[in-house]
């Protein structure tokens, strides 16, 4: 669904060019759910910026749902595969009604009015905010003004959807909301990259895209990658809290039959340990 | 900041709530007029006996219409003075250096203050009965006749919109702003009008800075659903007036023209 194939991308600044992508190659396939993983400006942002054509490709070559991200002519066609969400829920809305934000998009395709209805109906009925119509975005929580923006996006039928720190500015029972979300819309066929800096949120990816300045440290199972102590902290990153527990049993001399990601594997491994 | 704003929508099921945007735009120009007309003592009359026939139609509390008025009462005494005391009139009840109170003039700072008061309770008549987007869909049908001057009628219905939705956000923005600087010390209590002004000088540049990095990222935002400018849209479905919207039209149009008699 994305392939990336030596991608460089690079910022003009004041003192220069700074360069924030180097040789990115990596390949994702229909139905998966990645997480490309790394600290804060370590490119993750730009790279999915790249995958919606919002930034215009310098090096290499990168495909979405076959569309050439620097062939120009698509960029709009490819806008309606490859759908985005940001972070701050507040600056991704245009109106100030909730049906009237999740035709935004379809208004944009020019989707023939009589039709746009059904779309949002079904849309917010995906994301649950049945009966919110006629809401202002404002008065939701923090939850579901992202659950809004993710409507936003379905109502243009995606294959791929980035989720660009998507749960950054949210509480925990918000992030798990939307978490839940992305785990669901994967369910239902789309492709999910999420971008993110939260190891405990990459835990529920398929693969993970580890990224270190720029460059794609490792590309791998969620296992392979979080529970690798050398490529995390190469990234400078903490491993899932299971893990780090994992690795200090082991340092005393204890060896569970696998390394834990989760809490609840942590647990089983632990009382599966004779 | 979280006091609700003035003029705010105010859900209600009235007839005015259920009347057409474009139909109740109109209206208001043309009560506007009514309101702007009115010189002699019938003409007041006229102007008022409307402006209460409306407000009851609108089953709107009085607090919510007169809430613009309290906020502006200082704001209504200068402009009250201004004419009273600056209007230049050969016979002077009292004069004071470059101060001449006459009889015309406080009729004049009258004239103005009432004109005032009447054109507030109608805004607020106008926008706590119509949602912000009724009203820039209003606005938008009503001003597509400028498209022929190649004025972009779309665009400036969309930049409307968008400037609406983001108030509220702007608003909390603003809050939190004060609130950080008000723990480091910021002093925005003072009754004095220009330490006041001052005062809030230093929210002003955070503001703006947060205004410009939303409206950047919105405008990523926009294109990533695939905006591409206002033109290139699903047009906004045609919806015809009903008839107590043309009878409503037909009203204030009578009212209008009596106005022009009195």
């Amino acid at each position: 669904m994305i392939q990336a194939q030596n991608v460089g991308f690079a910022y003009e600044t004041d003192e220069g060019l700074r360069r924030v992508l180097h040789e990115v190659t990596l390949s994702i396939q229909s139905g998966e759910m990645i997480a490309v993983l790394g600290q804060n400006g370590c490119g993750k942002s730009t790279f999915a910026r790249l995958c919606n054509a919002l930034l215009p490709m310098q090096e290499g070559k990168l495909t979405v749902a076959g569309f050439d991200t620097s062939d120009k002519k698509m960029t709009f066609e490819l806008r309606r595969v490859c759908g985005m969400v940001f972070q701050n829920p507040d600056n991704q809305f245009v109106s100030s009604v909730v049906q009237e934000e999740v035709a935004f998009g379809p208004e944009n395709y020019e989707v023939p009015r009589q039709d746009i209805g059904a779309i949002v109906k079904a849309a917010l009925h995906q994301v649950a905010l049945d009966g919110f119509e006629h809401r202002a975005p404002y008065t939701l929580s923090g939850g579901q003004k992202q659950r809004l923006a993710i409507a936003g996006v379905l109502a243009l039928s995606p294959k791929v959807i980035i989720f660009d720190e998507a749960t950054a500015m949210l509480d925990p029972m918000c992030r798990r909301e939307v978490l839940a979300m992305m785990k669901k819309l994967q369910a239902q066929g789309h492709t999910i990259v999420m971008i993110t800096h939260y190891v405990e949120e990459a835990v529920l990816a398929d693969r993970v895209a580890l990224m270190q300045d720029g460059k794609i440290l490792a590309f791998g199972t969620a296992r392979e990658i979080l529970c690798d102590k050398e490529k995390m902290d190469a990234a400078k990153l903490l491993m899932p809290h299971a893990a780090r527990v994992y690795y200090d049993l082991l340092a005393e001399g204890i060896t569970l039959p696998m390394c834990p990601l989760t809490e609840e594997e942590l647990l089983e491994a632990i009382c599966r340990f004779n | 900041m979280n006091r609700s704003m003035t003029g705010q929508y105010v859900q209600k099921d009235s007839v005015l709530h259920k009347m057409d945007a474009r139909a109740k735009l109109l209206c208001f120009i043309l009560l506007l007029v009514v309101m702007l007309k009115a010189k002699t003592v019938f003409s007041y009359g006229l102007a008022a006996v409307t402006l209460v026939a409306v407000c009851a139609l609108s089953k709107l509390s009085f607090s919510a219409l007169t809430s613009t008025l309290s906020r502006m009462t200082t704001f209504l005494i200068v402009i009250f003075l201004m004419n009273a005391l600056f209007f230049s009139t050969q016979e002077a009840i009292w004069k004071w250096g470059i101060f001449t109170l006459s009889r015309e003039g406080i009729v004049q700072g009258l004239h103005v203050v009432a004109h005032v008061v009447l054109v507030l309770v109608l805004s607020n008549l106008l926008t706590c009965t119509t949602t912000p987007i009724e009203l820039t869909t209003a606005l938008e049908v009503l001003l597509k006749p400028l498209k022929v001057f190649r004025i972009p009628v779309e665009m400036i219905a969309l930049v409307l919109s968008v400037a609406l939705s983001f108030i509220p956000t702007l608003l909390q923005e603003a809050d939190t702003i004060r609130k950080a600087q008000i723990a480091r010390g910021a002093r925005f209590e003072s009754r004095n009008l220009i330490e006041k002004a001052r005062s809030f000088l230093p929210l002003i540049l955070p503001i703006f800075l947060c205004a410009f990095r939303r409206a950047d990222e919105l405008s990523l935002a926009m294109e990533a659903r695939g905006y591409r400018g206002a033109a290139k849209r699903t047009k906004k479905a045609k919806i015809p007036l009903k008839k107590s919207d043309l009878l409503a039209l037909g009203i204030c149009s009578c009212i209008c023209a009596v106005q022009f008699f009195l």
